[in-house]
């Protein structure tokens, strides 16, 4: 005890003031008062009088430091003495202690689990110094009126010279860069060169080595690069000594720089980046209408609104629109604040699941109060021993809720044991797109605020299920529970709260039941829609040839017809075929289009179709299905007549009824492109959303519309990811340093693009079934306990000719009657949740009747076997056995 | 409370305590050390230091109750009551010194 008790007396001596301090001070003055009158009173002098007390009476300064030491003992002392009592109860009482831990740690696990999402999609600020003065200024198509992205180089720096709002304006360009060298294998590497001010602009400082700085960016400086944490760790094998070093990127030496630190994001609403060099401008570069297009970021001034900033850049956008209709027209600017960006995305579907777990957590609680209470009673004869024995109210209820204290505790950290390893498993099965895009995602874990949040979550739950039972139990009666036998105490204060707590059980349930149901409706619905192609035996992957290897058309050419040969003759694969863009790849194309024969469109009206070019093979391999002409072959080379094949939705667009065939068309803006004829119509196929309307496609042969980056789709007679490795060998054979990347099967394209739907639906089934599990136990227990109480009454009754079935009427009557009562909240609380969800369904309404009427049909059914069961005990009670108990 | 059972000395001075002031209305510190002097015809001399912080814990323990008062010479001091509690301590501690006493005395009239 001494060991607890010094340093707590040197925290008591800081705050020496305290009441009891100068309580204790005054009476010992007054002792010491009372010792001088006394010899006073015997004759001494007043001196001589105050100097024996003082003699007698020793040093005050211990007695009241041996006084204070007395009570914080004795506290010290009680709180042991709670918590070593509580352990006993709780391990006396096996069944309730486990039953109790176990619903917290799925209770607390699950909001545990949801926050540190939420902490890190949501709340989390960019890692950069006053990340709210961070924004993008991205390119905007005034005449659509449609997010562009990117934004010319000479207007970015025209609004750099120009703006005022701006302490600095960073501009920089994205750049998939071949990482060569080594013994490894060749790797496509998401690159960004960067405008030298980027990263003093963010505020963002490297973990080894330096970031890039003003001087990296002059012509002749030697190539800089900062490699990302990532990389750093994965290629370079976590060494610091990779700073100074050389690597290889297409082809040229870059010396590295320095490595940023793992929290380190950049500015994003696509790839993280993992290398990144210097943006070398020239004059042509820079110069007005050259075609490099950049993202601009900016740091606001510290006084400047987010709606000035914008103001001012719309005028300087206006004014190069009018000084250079050529290069300008239609070319404004938007500044959106950058943490703005991913807030936006994620909240509705993060919202409902936010309540859903906050109501799991309280249906735990419910229950466990619900127990609480009944032990609370039929603890009564010993609570009242405790009273009688001394305890005060205020001891009795610090008892219990010692009790609710270790459970909870108990409950979380089980909980975030479980939320540990499931947000593990989640980041390790995250797909590329998510973890190549989300800030953070890395971060996704039991962290501190995690911590901060679960012991938020044991004091609130303590409140929760704690406060009621320990408040009523400090009520207790005395006299009531010593005379009562062993059977406890009920009183009609004790029903209402069950009462209550059964009615909102039903009701949370049944709001959990139809949000789960819907969503399993709509993802049934999803894996129900025909996305137009085959997606079961196919591999695909992505290759883009460097310009400094494949310099030309005709070397693009001179691969892709290699690479189709030797994929062909691979043992397994029936068909390939390369296009530039496959359906759900994340990434696509547009272009304008117009058709010979009719009516022009009114200048920035004219219909804009999917852009897509294929090699021979490609729809065969995909399974799309050709429903006139002919598909791309070997007679579409690029010096015969020019040819397109066009999709059923653009022939319904563009056509109606009217037959495509020989039909000619012309793709972008302006007369200077040729007329291809139409030779073809392919299936509509979904692109990059399962539930979208089916886009509009212009498709042309490889031959004619050669480009550098393609994408391979090879139809296999076996698990196409057995034969991935033949493949990529075979692209080897044809050029070793090419790097192959996006190598997925077609059905993890498709699973992916399903993925947030999956998982939403996924976690609200299970949920939504914990939720009916919760409610039932909730209803079972209470009822149940309900019976065990009236056996002496159902005597009664049974003694005076009630019949068993009048028992049970009675007691289904009075359960039923709460289930209803249950119900008739939860549909109204349903159609709030509802609302919430109404964006993100497929196929079904919100109010969808069906899901409805299965939730409740559900949650009647389990609901009445949960009462019927105790029920059935009530009808066979024994009368004389009941009131011989009595 | 039992954890004080085994400490028989600050047992016998919570005795003495609860004793003077069962038999007595509200007194101070001063007057209680007093009582028992006088009871003990100076035999036991109640320590000022072990004094208060019993008054301290046993205030704590709700057997005594503490209020603010003035003396007959226009002092301030704490007067402390015996509560309900406190008496039913007060007949344990009792019975227990008399079975202590009881068996003291049969050992040294038989061993």
């Amino acid at each position: 005890m001494k060991a607890i008790v010094s340093p707590l007396r040197r925290l008591w001596n800081v705050v020496r003031r305290s009441r009891i301090d100068d309580e204790l001070r005054q009476e010992l003055d007054t002792h010491l008062a009372l010792i001088e009158e006394e010899g006073r009173r015997a004759g001494l002098t007043a001196e001589h009088a105050r100097q024996s007390a003082q003699t007698r009476f020793g040093n005050p300064l211990a007695y009241r430091e041996r006084a204070l030491d007395a009570v914080i003992a004795t506290w010290f002392e009680d709180a042991r003495q709670d918590v070593r009592f509580a352990i006993r109860q709780l391990r006396k009482a096996p069944g309730f202690t486990v039953i109790a831990v176990t619903g917290l740690a799925l209770g607390i696990g699950v909001n545990a689990a949801i926050f540190s999402l939420l902490n890190v999609l949501v709340l989390r600020p960019l890692g950069y110094q006053d990340p709210d003065r961070v924004a993008f200024v991205l390119g905007w198509n005034e005449t659509t009126q449609e997010m562009r992205f990117n934004l010319p180089l000479a207007d970015v720096d025209d609004i750099r010279a120009q703006a005022t709002s701006f302490d600095g304006v960073a501009a920089y360009a994205y750049w998939d860069a071949n990482l060569s060298g080594g013994t490894e294998r060749p790797e496509r590497l998401q690159a960004y060169r960067v405008g030298a001010s980027t990263f003093d602009l963010l505020g963002a400082r490297p973990l080894y080595g330096r970031t890039l700085e003003p001087g990296d960016g002059a012509p002749d400086a030697p190539d800089a690069a900062v490699l990302s944490y990532q990389l750093w760790q994965r290629r370079f094998g976590a060494d610091p000594a990779v700073v100074g070093s050389a690597i290889r990127l297409d082809e040229r030496t870059y010396s590295v720089v320095g490595v940023m630190p793992r929290t380190f994001e950049f500015p994003v609403f696509n790839y993280k980046g993992e290398v990144w060099t210097a943006l070398k401008t020239t004059p042509g570069t820079a110069a007005r209408g050259s075609p490099l297009w950049v993202v601009a970021v900016a740091r606001l001034k510290d006084d400047v609104s987010y709606e000035r900033a914008q103001a001012e850049v719309r005028a300087i956008m206006d004014r190069l629109a009018a000084d250079y209709p050529d290069t300008n027209r239609g070319v404004g600017a938007r500044v959106i604040e950058m943490s703005r960006l991913n807030t936006d995305i994620v909240t509705p579907a993060l919202i409902v699941l936010a309540v859903s777990v906050a109501l799991i957590l309280f249906l735990v609680c419910a229950n466990i109060a619900n127990l609480l209470l009944a032990r609370a009673t039929t603890r009564g004869r010993e609570l009242a021993v405790r009273a009688a024995l001394g305890a005060g109210r205020a001891r009795i209820v610090r008892q219990l809720l010692t009790e609710s204290l270790l459970l909870a505790f108990m409950g979380a950290a089980a909980g975030l044991v479980a939320a540990f390893w499931a947000l593990r498993a989640l980041r390790a099965n995250l797909p590329d797109l998510v973890r190549t895009t989300v800030p953070h995602v890395f971060d996704l874990g039991v962290d501190g605020s995690t911590l901060a949040f679960t012991i938020g979550l044991v004091v609130l739950c303590t409140v929760l299920f704690g406060m009621a039972p320990a408040l009523r139990a400090g009520r207790l009666d005395l006299n009531d529970s010593l005379k009562q036998g062993s059977r406890g105490t009920g009183g009609p204060g004790h029903h209402r709260l069950r009462a209550a707590l059964i009615v909102a059980e039903v009701a949370v349930s049944l709001v959990m039941l139809v949000a789960a149901g819907l969503l399993v409706r709509s993802f049934a619905q999803l894996q129900q829609v025909d996305l137009g192609f085959a997606t079961g035996q196919v591999a695909t992957m992505t290759i883009s040839l460097p310009d400094y290897r494949y310099p030309d058309a005709a070397s693009y050419r001179r691969y892709v017809d290699e690479a189709l040969a030797g994929v062909r003759q691979v043992p397994g694969v029936r068909s390939a075929g390369f296009v530039n863009v496959l359906p759900f790849s994340g990434y696509n194309g547009d272009t304008r289009y117009a058709i010979d024969g009719e009516p022009p469109p009114a200048p920035g009206q004219e219909p804009s179709a999917d852009y897509r070019v294929a090699t021979p093979g490609y729809f065969t391999a995909l399974e799309i299905p050709l429903h006139a002409g002919r598909a791309f072959d070997s007679r579409d080379r690029s010096t015969t007549a020019l040819v397109a094949i066009v999709n059923r939705a653009l022939v319904r667009r563009a056509f109606g009824d009217r037959n495509p065939l020989g039909r000619r068309i012309r793709l972008g803006l302006g007369d200077g492109a040729p007329w291809r004829t139409i030779i073809g119509v392919v299936g509509d196929v979904g692109h990059s959303e399962i539930d979208e309307r089916r886009a509009p496609e212009i498709f042309l042969p490889f031959e004619q519309a050669p480009q550098s980056m393609m994408m391979l789709a090879a139809s296999t007679t076996g698990d196409p990811e057995a034969l991935t490795p033949s493949i990529l060998a075979a692209l080897a054979g044809i050029d070793a340093s090419q790097p192959v990347y996006h190598v997925k099967p077609m059905s993890r394209l498709v699973k992916d693009a399903m993925l947030t739907s999956a998982f939403a639906t996924s976690m609200m089934s299970f949920l939504g079934l914990l939720a009916l599990v919760l409610a039932t136990i909730g209803i079972y227990g209470v009822v149940s306990y309900a019976v065990n109480q009236q056996v002496p009454e159902f005597g009664v009754r049974l003694a005076l000719g009630a019949s068993p079935a009048d028992l049970l009427r009675l007691v289904a009557v009075r359960s039923l009657t709460l289930i209803g009562a249950g119900v008739a909240l939860g549909l109204a609380g349903a159609a709030g949740i509802v609302r919430l969800m109404r964006g993100f369904l497929y196929g079904v309404t919100a109010s969808d009747p069906a899901t409805f009427v299965a939730a409740l049909g559900l949650l009647a059914a389990v609901a009445a076997v949960a009462c019927l069961i105790p029920a059935r005990r009530a009808m066979r009670t024994d009368p004389v056995s009941a009131l011989k108990a009595e | 409370m039992p954890k004080h059972a085994n400490d028989r000395l600050q047992g016998t001075l919570d005795l003495l305590i609860l004793n003077v002031l069962a038999r007595s209305g509200a007194q101070h510190g001063y007057a209680i050390a007093q009582r028992i002097h006088r009871a003990t015809d100076d035999s036991l001399r109640i320590e000022e230091g072990s004094l208060y912080p019993a008054l301290q814990r046993m205030t704590h323990e709700k057997w005594l109750r503490a209020e603010w008062g003035t003396t007959d010479t226009g002092r301030k001091a704490r007067f402390y009551t015996i509560t309900p509690v406190g008496r039913r301590q007060l007949e344990a501690e009792e019975r227990r010194w008399l079975e202590l006493t009881e068996a003291v005395g049969r050992a040294l009239r038989f061993a």
